[in-house]
């Protein structure tokens, strides 16, 4: 029994230490394979695309949609430019895990089912919470485009209401 | 029918009791919190799932405990002549055996996930409309479960030894070892964090078999006390003195030849006879037993009744016989037994090859 009270006398400090140090690194968290420093250093963020207007679009091997501006606008805060390439659902999932494209678009909504690992969602639109995709056990990209997309959750539910208008009228 | 005495607790042993009630109290109070915390901020690592269930199971013993406890000293009916003791006992076999399941599902699910699923990450929560990286509100949380459940389980711990219950030590030493979940958890998280991303597996894994010894140690105990082991103290590592001290008393009675006592311990209460044989032509047996179980119970409070048997031979004799190892040192005592026996083994055999070669 003495020996528990002693370990956990000694490992608290410890924690609180480790933890104190940890605060101070930026750097922190860290992926697991690098997407981060591949997008930084590479200069180029490999997106996949699968189409489900009004979110994203490919037309004649342009992408559009609210998605691909997002997409292009969180690339633009990195100062890289994005290569899109368009798949299916299940391709773009295959993709994300094979590590080949590092952010993936599609309207997705934590509804539907997929491999991939998706972001926290960044806007309610008509009862769905919409997300995107990115490569698994990459918490320090995550939490990049997660931040990104944080606050743009009404910027975008007012542009699509706003095409919406401009469709039925 | 004849019901046993009404069994109540010395003063200094009630106040005590009370002490001990408002603890496990503020303890269901602590861990509800934790598990609420747990739920919120455990995002997509198993560590923080195995920690969040872990706090919702050891809940279960606290609670239970504190319901069945209000029935254990309810006056005996003519349905349940020796009492309500055994409330607790058998609560204590239930929330066992759920410690026990969920151990083993927090260690199966942690292993296929560790091999199967993909890499965990860590996203973030936007607090206040900042965003925040969800590692930074777990490693608090586990750090405030860590402090409450160790500071806790150590201020309950001497209660339910001078209380003599053993479901309020077992939930004492659970809460004072749970540390050891959440430091797991931390270094789980910290993994994430760090990009090494099975760590996060393998503190799950932990955890799991922390629960898992739980629950078997546990289930082990409420047996033994449903079968009416021997009295023992609450950390069940001796017999209760009560046993040999009242044999002791019974047997120095100038009037009585020879004694011996069977006891059962049925929560704080203990159980039992005694038999005593009269030496030839005493006088006035009835009020010489009578005094004799009054005297036991002026003397030790934990014995609830007594019953003096008055017989011509005693009953086959049992040595009174101290428990068996904990199951983890019974466990090492055979690991130790077995590289013993390894060692004087393989020599020989190693040695007769060696000569062939």
């Amino acid at each position: 029994m003495s020996w528990t009270t002693k370990a956990c006398c000694s490992a608290k400090p410890l924690v609180l230490v480790a933890a104190a140090f940890l605060f101070g690194c930026d750097v922190w968290p860290r992926d697991t394979f690098g997407t981060t420093d591949q997008v930084r250093s590479g200069g180029v963020l490999y997106a996949g695309l699968s189409p489900n207007p009004p979110w994203t679009s490919m037309t004649d091997g342009h992408p559009g949609g609210v998605e691909v501006e997002l997409v292009e606008e969180l690339a633009a805060s990195l100062d890289v430019e994005v290569s899109w390439t368009e798949m299916n659902e299940s391709g773009l999932a295959e993709a994300l895990r094979a590590r080949q494209v590092q952010i993936g678009v599609g309207g997705f909504h934590t509804g539907m089912k997929s491999s991939a690992r998706f972001t926290r969602s960044y806007v309610d639109y008509k009862g769905r919470k919409h997300v995107m995709a990115v490569p698994h056990g990459e918490s320090r990209w995550l939490v990049i485009v997660e931040s990104w997309l944080h606050d743009k959750g009404d910027l975008v539910r007012r542009e699509l209401e706003a095409e919406e208008a401009e469709a039925a009228s | 029918m004849r019901r046993t005495r009404e069994f109540r607790f010395p003063k200094q042993q009630r106040k005590v009791f009370a002490q001990a009630t408002q603890l496990v109290r503020i303890l269901v109070l602590a861990t509800s919190i934790s598990a609420v915390l747990f739920y919120l901020v455990k995002g997509k690592s198993s560590a923080m799932q195995a920690a969040w269930l872990e706090s919702l199971v050891t809940l279960l013993p606290a609670m239970i405990f504190l319901i069945t406890s209000q029935f254990s000293r309810r006056f005996p009916s003519g349905r349940f002549p020796y009492g309500f003791h055994r409330a607790p006992s058998v609560g204590y076999l239930g929330g066992s055996v759920v410690l026990l399941v969920a151990g083993a599902y927090i260690v199966l699910s942690s292993v296929f996930s560790l091999a199967q699923a993909p890499p965990p990450a860590i996203g973030i929560a936007v607090i206040l409309g900042e965003p925040l990286w969800l590692g930074w509100l777990m490693l608090p949380v586990l750090l405030y479960d860590m402090i409450a459940m160790s500071m806790l389980g150590k201020a309950m711990l001497p209660l339910g030894e001078q209380v003599h219950d053993k479901q309020l030590h077992a939930i004492a030493e659970m809460a004072k070892a749970d540390w050891l979940s959440d430091a797991a958890a931390m270094v789980g998280v910290i993994g994430i964090g760090f990009g090494i991303w099975w760590l996060d597996g393998v503190a799950a894994i932990v955890i799991g078999v922390d629960v898992t010894k739980d629950g078997i140690s546990n289930t082990r105990r409420a047996v033994e006390d449903l079968m009416d082991a021997t009295p023992t103290t609450v950390d069940r590592k001796q017999v209760e003195s009560t046993v040999p001290e009242v044999a002791e008393y019974l047997r120095s009675l100038p009037w009585v030849d020879d004694a011996s006592v069977r006891m059962r311990d049925e929560g704080h209460a203990i159980f039992g006879e005694g038999f005593v044989v009269p030496k030839p032509g005493t006088a006035d047996l009835v009020d010489k037993l009578h005094e004799a179980s009054e005297h036991v119970a002026r003397h030790h409070w934990k014995m609830a009744e007594l019953s003096i048997v008055p017989v011509r031979r005693l009953p086959a004799h049992l040595e009174i016989e101290d428990p068996p190892l904990p199951y983890f040192e019974f466990v090492r005592e055979r690991g130790t037994m077995m590289r013993r026996t390894l060692k004087r083994l393989l020599p020989r055999v190693i040695g007769d090859r060696g000569k062939e070669g």
